[in-house]
């Protein structure tokens, strides 16, 4: 009985912890095959001969071929829609909210008292006037500024602060540099395209660069056939991942929150809502 | 029991360590951009001393490259880094097999292609390209090809139509074809001539000689064949072309008018409308046994019918319920329901290749515009607007529409012309074909094979 108890310990421990150690190893990149597949064309007129019946009415022809420089030179190259569909301007725009966020944070800061009283008095009547105008930018503070914030200030208020709340501004910080960076290309268009979640799991070093690579976690449907479009997604969200890279505006001091993470991309809420 | 204890200890360790090897932050992004995605495309390299008709060899490298870049920026889903940039990060002499993908990235590129071509001793070119995936790392495909010279624009289309698949995991729609109506004269003296063009516009060519009025062109799945409505006389009947011979044949002999034929997926059928004592109903043929099926019987026009990709179903336009709308019903013409209910007339529905959606062309207050739905109709999105849009066809892939558009005519009679346009399922990427003269009703092909 007790020899029995030990051997079954043994292989379970064994078990465990071989399981620990291979299970991970499945998600290591293979390395590239680099080879090149030969296709054989056959001439297009073998397949399709095509007869050219228009011949005799060569005036008719000509006029026709006066006509069409003259159409080409009034078609607009692009219609207006296209150039409203690009957010580009975003980025010019992006700079102003910075610095002007800098200033409604330290109002708000409500954990840094060694703050607010610089900006308050000194600038009484305009700086209230200004916050009126803030008030969209106030509402939306920037996470990104409040862990920068938090990581200057860090031993007088490391202990006071929550630990989710650390998490939620990590999160909030992350999720913002990957759209204000314009990293993540949505699959729009494609066949069920609001169904293609993708889970990445990414370690990051203490400076915020990318350690190994990135990888894909629900990659079941990875190489199934048919499931081109998940692995279309997958890959535009690695990218979006080593885009973004480096994520050198997360605090240090809270380096073991963020080592690890798990980042979803889901275009449901995009596409559908 | 103690030996348990320690079972149990051990248990729970390891629990514990699995537990914090995954505790880690969860970061759900879902917010995003749909821009295109940046890809360089270098020309391929090959010799400048090979010297075949039209030019170099390095020569054909720099067309072939041309031609997939202005693909890949048509379709809306990529943007073709600017070429002087590379110059700039000295990536002018590219390492075909390791790319400095550090360079790449340094100008903005997510992918990249690169390549060769050299000339065979049987005169043949030799085309050789791989497409790279810059931030990864890696590469994505690589590909050979072997043609003659005069291929080097289907080359470039094929070269197209892989990147494409690779990078948006759809097949393309770039070694295609458009079949179309060619319109030239005064509006009351109308020739129309049935023309076709490689989708990017280039290899015009007319088929028909304008004698005869054509209209309707479709293309069958199998490439090679096209229907249409033509008038010989005063009757109008449908025909069948042959592009690889040359042959037309009348397809069947109905006692009424026939019109909007279009084939079944598996082009062994041909599904349309007749009218016969002045209504029209559905029908299909098939087109070996030329065997005549009535799918439709209601005192309404029934028309502009198509079928599923699976056969399974077909959809027509009816005024069945009074106003022109938009039905489904089985392939034996059983179970017809509804599908459209908005406001105005909807009209020439077609059911995509893909399946999903069905585009349409609706008229409201007006205005025309060509959109899609669920086949159950759900999901309306229009994705076009006009004075007049028309005659939506789908992109082999499911994921452009082609469509004719008239201009509006102005207080002395000028204007209307009609010209081709495109629209991805997004319905920010619009743009005009360019064809030589007026342009209606266009259709396009499957992929060649």
């Amino acid at each position: 009985m007790r020899d029995a108890l030990i051997i079954s310990l043994v292989f379970h421990v064994v078990i465990m912890a071989s399981g620990m150690v291979a299970i991970p190893m499945f998600d290591l990149d293979r390395p590239t095959i680099m080879k090149v597949i030969p296709i054989e064309v056959i001439n297009i007129g073998d397949v399709t001969k095509l007869r050219a019946q228009e011949k005799k009415p060569d005036p008719a022809k000509k006029k026709l071929k006066k006509k069409a420089p003259e159409r080409k030179v009034e078609m607009p190259p692009q219609p207006p829609k296209l150039a409203s569909a690009m957010p580009l301007p975003n980025i010019k725009s992006k700079p102003k909210k910075k610095t002007e966020n800098k200033k409604p944070i330290k109002v708000t800061a409500n954990r840094a008292p060694t703050i607010t009283p610089k900006t308050k008095p000194s600038r009484f009547n305009s700086g209230k006037l200004a916050a009126l105008l803030d008030k969209r930018e106030k509402s939306e503070p920037s996470a990104f500024e409040k862990l920068k914030d938090k990581d200057y200030g860090k031993e007088k208020v490391i202990s006071t602060i929550d630990i989710q709340q650390q998490t939620l501004s990590i999160i909030d910080a992350i999720d913002k540099h990957i759209y204000d960076n314009q990293c993540w290309n949505i699959p729009a268009g494609a066949k069920g395209a609001a169904g293609l979640k993708v889970i990445i799991q990414v370690r990051l070093s203490p400076d915020g660069k990318l350690i190994g690579s990135p990888k894909v976690l629900n990659r079941e449907r990875m190489n199934l056939s048919g499931q081109e479009f998940f692995r279309t997604a997958a890959e535009s969200a690695l990218r979006a991942v080593r885009k973004c890279a480096p994520y050198d505006f997360l605090p240090k001091a809270q380096y073991d929150l963020w080592r690890d993470m798990e980042i979803i991309f889901d275009p449901e809420h995009i596409l559908n809502g | 029991m103690r030996l348990f204890k320690i079972l149990i200890l051990v248990v729970a360790g390891i629990a514990l360590m699995v537990s914090a090897a995954n505790a880690r932050i969860v970061v759900d992004v879902n917010r995003g951009h749909a821009d295109p995605l940046p890809i360089a495309i270098t020309d391929l390299t090959g010799s400048e001393n090979d010297i075949i008709s039209g030019g170099s060899v390095k020569d054909y490298g720099q067309r072939i490259a041309l031609v997939v870049k202005a693909d890949l920026t048509r379709s809306g889903l990529f943007r073709v880094v600017d070429s002087s940039a590379y110059i700039k990060s000295g990536n002018a002499q590219t390492t075909l097999h390791s790319p400095n993908f550090n360079n790449w990235n340094a100008i903005g590129a997510q992918a990249l292609m690169n390549g060769s071509i050299s000339l065979q001793e049987d005169g043949r070119l030799k085309v050789e390209f791989r497409l790279w995936d810059v931030l990864g790392a890696n590469q994505m495909t690589g590909l050979r090809y072997f043609t003659s010279p005069k291929n080097w624009r289907r080359i470039a289309h094929l070269i197209s139509d892989a990147i494409y698949k690779r990078l948006t995991g759809e097949s393309g729609y770039f070694d295609t074809r458009v079949v179309y109506i060619s319109e030239s004269g005064p509006a009351t003296l109308r020739i129309k001539r049935l023309a076709i063009m490689d989708q990017d516009g280039h290899n015009h060519v007319f088929l028909t000689d304008g004698k005869n009025l054509v209209l309707t062109p479709r293309f069958s799945p199998t490439a090679q064949e096209i229907t249409y409505l033509s008038y010989h006389g005063d009757n109008p009947r449908v025909y069948l072309y042959n592009i690889d011979s040359g042959k037309q044949e009348i397809l069947g002999d109905f006692p009424g008018m026939t019109f909007a034929p279009r084939f079944s997926p598996d082009g062994n059928k041909v599904i349309m409308s007749q009218a016969y004592k002045g209504n029209s109903d559905i029908y299909v043929m098939e087109l070996r046994t030329r065997k005549i099926q009535r799918l439709t019987k209601h005192t309404a026009i029934d028309t502009s019918p198509s079928y599923s990709p699976d056969s399974r179903y077909v959809t027509f336009n009816s005024d069945r319920g009074g106003s022109q709308q938009i039905y489904v019903m089985d392939s034996n013409g059983k179970n017809i329901k509804r599908i459209s209910f908005g406001k105005g007339r909807y009209s020439t529905p077609v059911w995509s290749p893909r399946g999903d959606l069905i585009a349409f062309t609706r008229q409201y207050r007006g205005k025309f515009y060509i959109g899609v739905m669920r086949p159950d109709g759900s999901g309306e999105r229009l994705l076009s607007e006009s004075y007049l849009d028309e005659g939506p066809t789908w992109s082999p892939n499911g994921r452009v529409i082609m469509y004719f558009r008239q201009q509006p005519y102005d207080n002395k009679g000028r204007g209307g012309e009609t010209q081709l346009w495109t629209v991805d399922l997004t319905g920010y990427n619009e743009r005009q074909m360019i064809t030589p003269l007026d342009a209606s009703d266009p259709a396009w092909s499957p992929l060649i094979r």
